[in-house]
């Protein structure tokens, strides 16, 4: 019975799973002619058009940053002003903090990149009115960022005048933007932050602790940066409580609550110890990633000390007792785990005095 | 009627200490009105682009128009209701009327940008525009009040032209013009008075609609759908105590015994119009709910109670008082309230009610705006002055038997 | 006289009331040109684009014969300090706003001519010197203006401005969709064609509404739901979409009632075929008849 229950199951589950996807394409309530140039594509040809007339969802620039062209010289449209060179490779790599590729090439389908001209007309006059024209797709996509961190929006931050002979050999030349890096970013290794909470001012964080010892990928928590956070020349500390404590709270609301204490107190703290939360870690426990007992959430779940939730596989057949750092010596191997763990609370120190008498654990250990 | 009396040149010195106020006054007005066609608007008022109508509008037409209606009342009242009784003052109402509009045309003429193309009004109409009709009608109500004054310049000159030296030779060509208008013109006469009444009731009224589309700029106190109403009422109500004050001051002037009996009878009519014209102004105020705008002390609300108090209540009460009506100082502040009820009423619609959508500095008139104000106002009393001192205008003991004459308006029937 | 009189009397009656007449099927179709095509032209100004770059005033400039100066002059921001207004040499000008809830992202507002469908110069100017254009434009004629400012009285926006400075031929100035220039021919208008951002988009005043609501309902945090211009005195060729409330950006709170509203159906209920100057005419005349004929009786 019980197996002809999980084939019905899986049979069912796999059902509607199928039903979905198809229903996720084929029968949406758009005309195929809509994406597909041809009556009959297939997953080997879509025939799929470059400019569908609505916004699709995925985008697929399947390249890294540095396979990327480096510079680009958008010409299209020069004429009061000359052409702007364009350090495409420099923003592709800046751009990983903040939306990756598609924040820019926010449309392509499979096949080769397209370029903004591919699909945005040079004509201001165009039937077409819903997409913007060249000219709004290019200074939209710059001006957007560019004109809240610069606080400039004057044309010659990125042209030369047409007219400036001085300047069209500095600006228009492409070689001259050529190897533009960003300089390179220094990791702080922790930052201490006095904030306006009277009682408690001081919040102490350890950069290097969550970049290295815990594991997260930068862009982990760098994932929205905008290039305000570094270049805006008029930045000056955000004074709402909620966009300072966005950042932490991401991961740590649950353990905060409504507790200030978790990060705030009333001097700099020391590093996060294991110890400190009653759990010191000892033995193999000390080279193990946090990932490896705590999951792979950016949330690191909380354990108890009982060795079963993490062990769930151990089972005094299999339980071998050299992994807790000590080997038991043949006699005390044999014997059932109650006889020294009374009532089975391993995290507790077992017992020597059901046998011996006068020996404590661990002072006489019971092997090596 | 007791007495006998026939209008007459009046015979008086022309120049005393007020005429030369006057003459100083106009020649300080001519000054800047010289400035304007010289330098442009700009340099003389403090016109701009928030405030693009001041007291030239506001005062000179609006104002005047109103002050001016005594011509229509009192050529209704004598000549279509036929109460001869009031005939003395059928034509000092009608010179001033044909003065006070001369002036409203000539204040009109300086305030407009392109003075040259004024005659495009009659070219390029647009039916639409409450001032092209208040235009028409004010130009075309100008000519039938000269039309209606040839018979006073008949009656002087007929058999009398004397021009001086070479224009001599006209003489006799003159004279017929003037026979020939004599003959002819009282046949269509009951045409112009017909036609002077009613174009006043149009452009009275429509005066009242000439801020209307300006919404929103104008203060809602103000801002009323039965503002043509309200026009034309206060223009009747105010006909007549101008033609009371204009009888009062120019025959004290000119040292007259003055015409109560005719005053007092035609003081009688104002208090009821003038309640009329309050029934109006509160029913709108009620009904518009904008009595809300008076708990606010602003310069708006200040000048609306003013108007109402001074120039309608307090009036109104006085002439529904016989001791007020046989009282020649007390008819004459009375009059006086009313006629700067009025004159306030205008100059809040058409100036203190309006606020640009984007105001950075406050409308105050300038020197020149006000110099020449003053001195339109310094000529017309001027031009007063001459004419009833030339022409037959203003009624005197007779002084010897009269033929009938042929037309009410030439003069008097017994 | 009597007879005689009251004979002449009834003669030019007749008359008068056939002038009458004349006048009012004349004035029943004067020559004030206002077309409202079904397929006329706006602009939409899409504030949260506009960087306030202010090309679109060097650009109005150079198309309407006015020394625009120097390119550069116009990247100096230092003019937002205060609100400015359209000038008779500016027709169009910028202005910033700062919102205080998102003070690093200001929104600029270009002002000029709205170019209304129902426009309340058109209708109240004495000469009918303003007309609204086939592609939704109102332009103003010099040679019929008389420059009694009474457009200006009338425009809700404050848009007419006046050469005060000029004692002669002084002129009403504003924004006429490039109508002489550019439009006429089917071109842009030269804001729109400079502006980088494509914060002007010029096209089919019903297509720009669409699009309007489109760019709403797509970004719904980014735009304040209201279209300013769409229902605003009857509706207006040129579109805004905000951030903030409009009254915010100084734009003035209209009803959807056309401008000239009231004072035109007035004007019209009074002189509806002249029937009521007339029917006036005809009352006093008789009032003044019946007055004489008593009195001719009580003299004979």
């Amino acid at each position: 019975m019980k197996p002809l229950l999980i084939i019905t199951f899986i049979t069912l589950v796999s059902a509607s799973l199928w039903g979905q996807t198809t229903k996720h394409h084929a029968s949406m309530p758009i005309k195929c002619s809509k994406c597909h140039t041809c009556n009959n594509p297939t997953y080997l040809d879509p025939c799929l058009k470059v400019c569908p007339d609505f916004k699709r969802a995925g985008v697929s620039v399947r390249h890294t940053a540095d396979e990327a062209p480096e510079i680009i010289k958008i010409d299209t449209l020069a004429n009061v002003y000359q052409a702007s060179i364009f350090t495409h490779k420099l923003h592709a790599e800046m751009s990983a903090m903040s939306g990756g590729c598609s924040l820019c090439h926010h449309h392509n389908p499979p096949g080769p990149i397209l370029q903004c001209s591919d699909c945005h007309q040079a004509k201001i006059l165009r039937d077409d009115l819903t997409k913007p024209g060249l000219k709004g797709a290019y200074h939209q996509q710059c001006l957007n960022c560019h004109k809240s961190w610069s606080h400039a929006n004057n044309c010659e931050v990125c042209h030369a005048r047409q007219t400036d002979a001085e300047q069209t050999a500095s600006t228009a030349d492409k070689e001259a933007f050529k190897g533009k890096e960003h300089p390179e970013v220094t990791e702080p290794e922790k930052k201490v932050y006095q904030t306006g909470f009277e009682s408690l001012p001081v919040v102490t964080f350890y950069h290097d602790d969550h970049a290295h010892r815990f594991g997260y990928e930068c862009v982990d928590c760098h994932k929205n940066e905008s290039c305000r956070r570094c270049h805006d020349t008029l930045a000056k500390p955000s004074e709402f409580k909620e966009d300072v404590h966005e950042p932490c709270m991401a991961c740590h609301a649950e353990a905060v609550e409504n507790k200030c204490t978790v990060c705030h107190a009333k001097t700099e703290q020391g590093r996060f110890e294991h110890a400190n939360v009653g759990w010191p870690l000892e033995s193999y426990h000390q080279t193990l990633h946090c990932q490896s007992c705590h999951g792979v959430d950016k949330t690191f779940n909380k354990l108890n000390s009982n060795c079963k939730s993490c062990h769930k596989d151990w089972t005094p057949d299999n339980f071998n007792h050299t992994v807790t750092g000590l080997r038991l010596d043949e006699v005390h191997a044999s014997f059932d785990c109650k006889l020294c763990h009374e009532n089975r609370a391993f995290s507790e120190n077992a017992s020597c005095s059901n046998c011996h008498e006068g020996y404590t654990y661990p002072a006489q250990k019971p092997g090596n | 009627m007791s007495e006998l009396s026939e209008p007459r040149p009046v015979n008086h010195k022309f120049l005393t200490p007020g005429v030369i106020v006057l003459l100083i006054l106009a020649a300080n007005g001519l000054i800047w009105v010289f400035l304007r066609f010289i330098l442009g608007i700009g340099a003389v008022t403090n016109l701009n682009n928030e405030f693009p109508w001041g007291i030239w509008i506001g005062i000179d037409v609006a104002a005047g128009v109103a002050l001016a209606a005594g011509g229509f009342t009192t050529s209704a009242l004598a000549h279509i209701f036929h109460r001869e009784h009031f005939h003395d003052i059928v034509r000092p109402a009608l010179l001033t009327a044909m003065l006070g509009y001369t002036f409203v045309a000539l204040g009109v003429f300086i305030d407009l940008g392109r003075y040259y193309s004024i005659w495009h009004m009659f070219i390029y109409w647009n039916g639409n525009s409450v001032l092209f009709e208040v235009g028409v009608c004010v130009l075309t109500y100008v000519t039938v009040l000269y039309i209606e004054f040839i018979p006073i310049v008949t009656e002087r000159f007929v058999g009398r032209v004397d021009l001086p030296g070479l224009w001599a030779r006209f003489n006799r060509a003159l004279d017929k013009v003037l026979r020939f208008l004599d003959r002819n013109i009282n046949r269509a006469m009951f045409f112009f008075i017909i036609a002077g009444v009613v174009l006043s009731c149009l452009h009275q009224s429509s005066l009242g609609t000439l801020m209307m589309i300006a919404g929103q700029k104008i203060h809602p106190l103000w801002q009323s759908p039965i503002s043509p109403l309200l026009f034309l009422i206060s223009a009747i109500s105010v006909g007549f105590p101008m033609v009371i004050m204009e009888s009062i001051i120019s025959h004290r002037s000119f040292g007259l015994k003055d015409e109560m009996d005719v005053l007092s009878s035609l003081a009688r009519f104002i208090g009821p119009l003038l309640g009329v014209y309050l029934a109006f102004k509160m029913g709108d105020m009620v009904i518009r709910e904008t009595f809300v705008y008076l708990t606010e002390f602003t310069l708006e609300s200040v000048l609306w109670i003013i108007e109402v108090l001074i120039g309608v209540i307090i009036p109104l009460r006085m002439f529904l008082w016989d001791k007020v009506l046989q009282s020649k100082p007390l008819i004459f502040a009375a009059s006086l309230m009313v006629i700067f009820g009025v004159f306030l009423n205008r100059f809040n619609v058409f100036i203190v009610a309006y606020t640009p959508s984007y105001m950075t500095t406050k409308y105050w008139p300038s020197i020149g705006e006000i110099s020449v104000t003053l001195g339109f106002i310094a000529i017309e009393v001027l031009l007063y002055r001459i004419f009833v001192m030339i022409f037959p205008v203003i009624a005197q003991p007779m002084r010897r038997p009269q033929v009938k004459t042929k037309y009410a308006i030439r003069g008097i029937i017994r | 006289m009597g007879k005689q009189s009251r004979r002449d009397f009834l003669k030019t009656s007749g008359l008068i009331g056939a002038g009458l007449s004349g006048l009012s099927s004349k004035k029943a179709h004067s020559g004030v040109k206002k077309i409202i095509a079904d397929d006329r032209m706006g602009v939409l100004v899409d504030t949260t684009l506009c960087i306030g770059c202010r090309r679109c005033e060097y650009a109005c400039k150079g198309a309407h014969d006015i020394d625009p100066g120097r390119i550069e002059q116009y990247d100096d921001r230092s003019v937002f300090k205060e609100m400015r207004r359209p000038q008779y040499n500016a027709y169009t000008v910028v202005n910033e706003y700062t919102d205080p809830e998102n003070p690093d992202n200001p929104s600029n507002v270009k002002v000029q001519c709205m170019h209304c469908d129902h426009p309340a110069c058109l209708s109240a100017c004495i000469v009918g010197a303003f007309s609204k254009e086939e592609n939704g434009a109102v332009i103003w004629d010099e040679g019929k203006c008389i420059g009694c400012r009474y457009c200006m009285i009338a425009c809700p926006f404050q848009i007419p401005q006046f050469e005060y400075h000029k004692a002669l031929e002084p002129e009403i100035r504003k924004c006429d969709l490039c109508w002489e220039s550019r439009t006429k021919d089917g071109g842009v208008p030269a804001c729109v064609e400079i502006c980088p951002m494509e914060a002007l988009v010029y096209g089919k005043r019903y297509e720009l509404l669409q699009l309007a609501h489109e760019r709403i309902e797509k970004n719904p945090e980014r735009y304040l739901d209201h279209v300013y211009g769409e229902n605003e005195v009857g509706g207006t060729s040129w579109l805004y979409l905000a951030a903030q409330d409009f009254t915010k950006l100084d734009f003035p709170q209209l009803s959807d009632e056309p401008a000239p509203g009231a004072s035109e159906k007035l004007q019209h209920a009074i002189f509806s075929y002249f029937i009521p100057p007339a029917s006036l005419f005809a009352l006093l005349g008789g009032i003044m008849w019946i007055n004489r004929k008593q009195n001719t009786t009580e003299e004979e």
